[in-house]
């Protein structure tokens, strides 16, 4: 297996001129993408969410949707639906946006529980039906949703067990004033971002997901320690819930992409630990107490309490 | 690494040196006495553990060694025997050292290596000692504690390297150890109990004791047993009348003019049972008196009587031999300590019949006609007991001084004491008398033992010492043989009445000799090897034979044995096996990390290597740990074992953090 990180760093690279002081959120994007999951963008407005999602799907060559969620959105125009055709006298299916390989899902918690969760189904099957008959969604299929975390009125935030299908939650942050400097100087990039040439391909895509997914060594050592850091969960005085399984598979998942990002071919402690606080927050209950003290410390002090195997 | 590399040593190295100069110190102190194939083979082997350890290439498996080393044990194990038992343990044991050689060597292999050299040299003060021992001993000592106080520092850190001055710091001040230590022996060696007797003499049948007791009385020559004061033995029994205090060891009754030997005849005088058998019992002697029970520890000496109080009929000891004129022996020499019982009679009279005239007649052929006429002058005429008295009393009487100090030693010793010096020790009174009996026509005899004792009223025992030896007369009076003590002053000189607090001290001081004794006897070395050569047989004959008729527990005994050493052979192998590379990887992350403390980095058990590593400013030393934390989690986190290459590689690494 050849690891390819220098590639995801070029893509990296590439689209640092159009996405200032994003870098970080870039990565985990990424991170995300090759992992084969979702990703959640928990932030305000106005902060380049739609941006980070065209740089990615430009970059690798993917095509890409945009949701924008309203209380008015019907699951059928996420999926798309059937229409008469008067010349032909069938009906003919018009994909819905969800059709695409990255989908931007903006404001998730705007729309009806319905819609969220015809979504989240097609999130985790990969396919839609509709009227009968199911449509598989195209691969690689990446869903960026976001959602702002200030309003409330007219929200229906998302429970707990559909956050969990979300591999990571990142949020955006504002820019450090540098960059915001160089943002208000050339003014938005969006446009220059549609045009740029691709990086990858699909099929270099799907290669690279193949390579983590199933090439990427992750010894029983590493298998102890997580299993150590969801008993932690499990059994912490600060939580109500610890890690499902689904969310243990997301620790190994984003640990080996993470290991691959790196250019290593096998997993370290460090690729749980570093992503531990973008994958476990969002999956786990916290009591009431300690609903308003910083989540991801509460994490990290819980991560390190655990012994590394070396 | 800013180091000098030139005056930068690896204690390893030293270490190593110094371990091969001991093992061959060990070979050399045993070279003489073992055989040359056992020779050949430990100079192979240990040049090719040099090799290999110059090369830094291969290592014999261990489980190999280890089954050689247990395969050489049970070999050596076959070919001890009482007769030889330095010999082969010392060529099993140079086997073992030069296997040790050959193997990875650890700070226990070391320290193995240490003691088994340690045992050889022993080994070789077995088989003889002479100024080579001495000169082989120093250097060991001293290349001992410098190497064990190295080794401290190499268990430490396997890969230490300290600058020259610093080693040569080291080694000196280890070498004030043993100096500063001599001192601190000799103390030890004064106030802890001693034994007179060394222990392991068994061993060594070339050696024997010096001081006591002989089969012949030569006159005036052994002057020097009546000054020693150590303890020829411990009678545990009731206090008795001083009186009775005669311990008889031997009959003496032929006399050449200077000296008295038991006759050849003497022995022959038909044991009256068998010998071998445990307990030699007789009445038909008439004995009549009070009896007395005894137990005797006695200490070594180089002739093979055994004493008790007179007159003794029973003595409990494998192998005795008892006489006809109530003396006992062993078929040895009694060469270490013993235990026996006896019984005696208090009797006056040993009844016998028939005896052998001419021999308890026999006078030397220049016999003075002095002496004749003495005789004559005291007895003529007189009956049989009259004449026992007066030449009693004449000895007796106070013409004749009791004196340890120059005695008459002359060609002529008997006429010298009785015309010439008028003194002497309890050797010229007793054969004067027995000269002069025979003369008499009155059959008589010299008895040797020992008189008296200090009674030691804690311990219950009489404490016999070597200048109580003590010869006396039997004379045939009306078949019977009576005791009679020609020697002037004999109660004072040898029960001794001194109640000084200073005698009373030292007497009480040698109830924890007693107690010791009564202690070391009832381990019997030789009733170990015995139980060895039990075993042996009982492996080297197939059982289905039946010969052997092994009592169950002695089956029992070689079943557990067996079945013991296979287990642990089996658990050593399994625990090399398990615990012996698993811990490689751990000895190096744990060997890393030391050294990073000393850069001044710890790491947390939480924090990963690479995290651990991002920490480091300095960029060389980031650097450096960087290239170990890639090199290590390569094989670490992909479950691949280290191969030697691996870890070599990496201590190189860890080596230039």
């Amino acid at each position: 297996m050849e690891i390819r990180s220098d590639r995801i760093d070029y893509i990296i690279e590439s689209l640092s001129k159009y996405l200032q002081g994003k870098l970080r959120a870039l990565r985990l994007s990424l991170a995300a993408f090759f992992s084969k999951g979702h990703l959640l963008i928990e932030d305000l407005p106005g902060l380049g969410k739609t941006t980070l999602a065209i740089g990615i799907a430009k970059a690798l060559g993917l095509s890409f949707g945009r949701i924008q969620c309203t209380s008015d959105l019907l699951p059928t125009d996420i999926t798309g639906l059937s229409i008469y055709n008067k010349s032909t006298g069938e009906f003919e299916f018009h994909a819905g946006p969800i059709f695409n390989n990255i989908v931007l899902v903006d404001e998730i918690n705007r729309a009806t529980p319905k819609t969220q969760s015809a979504l989240l189904e097609a999130m985790g099957e990969e396919q839609v039906t509709i009227e009968g008959r199911t449509y598989k969604l195209p691969k690689p299929f990446f869903v960026i949703a976001t959602q702002n975390p200030v309003e409330h009125f007219g929200t229906f935030p998302l429970p707990e067990s559909q956050l969990d299908r979300f591999i990571m939650k990142i949020s955006i942050g504002y820019p450090s004033s540098d960059s915001e400097r160089e943002i208000l100087r050339g003014g938005s990039k969006r446009e220059e971002l549609y045009s740029i040439e691709p990086i990858m391909n699909r099929d270099e895509v799907l290669q690279i997901h193949e390579d983590i997914r199933g090439n990427t060594y992750i010894s029983d050592r590493i298998l102890d320690y997580a299993l150590k850091i969801i008993e932690a969960t499990r059994s912490s005085k600060y939580l109500n819930a610890g890690l499902s399984t689904r969310g243990a598979l997301a620790l190994t998942y984003t640990a080996k992409t993470n290991a691959y990002f790196h250019g290593r071919d096998f997993v370290i402690p460090e690729d749980i630990k570093e992503l531990a606080e973008y994958t476990i927050p969002h999956r786990v209950m916290f009591k009431e107490e300690y609903e308003n003290l910083n989540k991801k410390e509460i994490i990290k002090s819980l991560i390190e309490e655990i012994e590394v195997p070396a | 690494m800013a180091k000098n590399r030139s005056v930068w040593v690896k204690i390893e190295y030293i270490v190593k040196i110094i371990t091969y100069i001991i093992g061959l110190i060990g070979f050399l102190s045993v070279f003489k006495h073992i055989s040359f194939i056992y020779s050949a083979i430990f100079i192979a082997l240990y040049f090719a553990a040099v090799y290999f350890d110059y090369k830094k290439s291969f290592h014999m498996p261990r489980w190999f060694l280890n089954l050689t080393a247990l395969a050489v044990i049970l070999l050596s194990f076959f070919r001890l025997s009482l007769d030889n038992l330095v010999v082969p343990a010392v060529e099993g044991l140079l086997i073992l050292l030069s296997i040790k050689f050959l193997e990875e060597k650890r700070f226990r292999d070391y320290m193995q290596i240490y003691l088994i050299s340690l045992f050889l040299l022993s080994g070789s003060a077995l088989l003889t000692i002479d100024i080579e021992f001495s000169i082989y001993f120093l250097i060991m000592i001293f290349l001992l504690t410098v190497s064990i106080v190295l080794l401290t520092y190499y268990s430490q850190e396997p890969d230490l390297e300290l600058p020259k001055t610093t080693i040569l710091k080291i080694v000196l001040k280890s070498l004030l150890i043993p100096l500063i230590s001599i001192p601190m022996t000799l103390f030890l060696f004064i106030i802890l109990p001693r034994t007179s007797y060394p222990f392991f003499n068994f061993l060594n049948r070339a050696e024997k004791a010096k001081t006591g007791f002989t089969d012949n009385v030569r006159l005036g020559a052994v002057s020097g047993i009546q000054e020693d004061a150590t303890a020829i033995f411990r009678a545990h029994m009731e206090k008795i009348d001083e009186r009775h205090l005669y311990w008889r060891g031997i009959i003496l009754d032929h006399f050449d003019g200077t000296s008295w030997k038991g006759t050849e005849g003497n022995p022959s005088k038909s044991p009256l049972n068998k010998g071998g058998q445990r307990g030699v019992m007789s009445n038909e002697m008439g004995l009549k008196g009070e009896k007395v029970k005894q137990t005797i520890y006695m200490e070594p000496y180089e002739n093979r009587y055994l004493f008790a109080l007179d007159k003794p009929y029973l003595i409990t000891l494998k192998d005795i031999k008892k006489y006809g004129d109530l003396t006992f022996s062993l078929p040895k020499e009694v060469d270490k300590r013993i235990r026996y019982d006896a019984v005696s009679i208090l009797s006056d009279v040993i009844f016998e019949e028939g005896i052998d005239k001419n021999k308890y007649l026999q006078l030397p052929e220049n016999i003075s006609p002095e002496i004749i006429a003495l005789v004559k002058g005291l007895t003529s005429g007189k009956e049989r007991e009259e004449t026992v008295k007066s030449i009693l009393t004449f000895l007796k009487g106070g013409n004749y001084k009791y004196s340890l100090e120059n005695l008459p030693v002359s060609r002529t010793p008997l006429d010298d004491f009785l015309f010439k010096h008028k003194r002497g020790n309890c050797e010229y009174f007793a054969s004067a008398m027995t000269v002069m009996l025979r003369i008499a026509d009155i059959p008589a005899r010299l008895v040797g033992g020992y008189r008296g004792g200090y009674y030691n009223e804690i311990g219950k025992y009489y404490l016999v010492p070597q200048k109580n030896a003590h010869v006396w007369v039997e004379a045939y009076i009306d078949k019977g043989w009576i005791r009679l003590d020609p020697t002037p002053a004999s109660i004072e000189g040898f029960v001794s009445h001194r109640r000084d607090m200073l005698f009373k001290i030292r007497l009480a001081l040698d109830t924890i000799n007693y107690y010791w004794n009564a202690f070391v006897i009832s381990y019997d070395f030789e009733k170990q090897i015995s139980l060895f050569h039990k075993i042996q047989s009982g492996i080297k004959k197939p059982p289905y034979l039946k010969e052997i008729k092994l009592s169950i527990n002695k089956e029992k005994l070689i079943k557990y044995l067996v079945v013991s050493i296979v287990l642990s052979a089996t658990v050593f192998t399994l625990y090399v096996l398990a615990f012996g590379r698993k811990s490689e990887e751990e000895r190096l992350i744990a060997l890393f990390l030391k050294r990073m403390e000393r850069h001044g980095y710890t790491k947390g058990k939480s924090r990963g290597l690479e995290e651990f590593v991002a920490e480091i400013r300095e960029d060389d030393l980031k650097h450096e740990t960087y290239r170990f934390v890639k090199e290590f989690e390569e094989n670490f986190y992909k479950d691949r074992r280290l191969t030697k290459e691996d870890a070599k590689k990496l201590k190189n690494i860890i080596k230039g953090i």
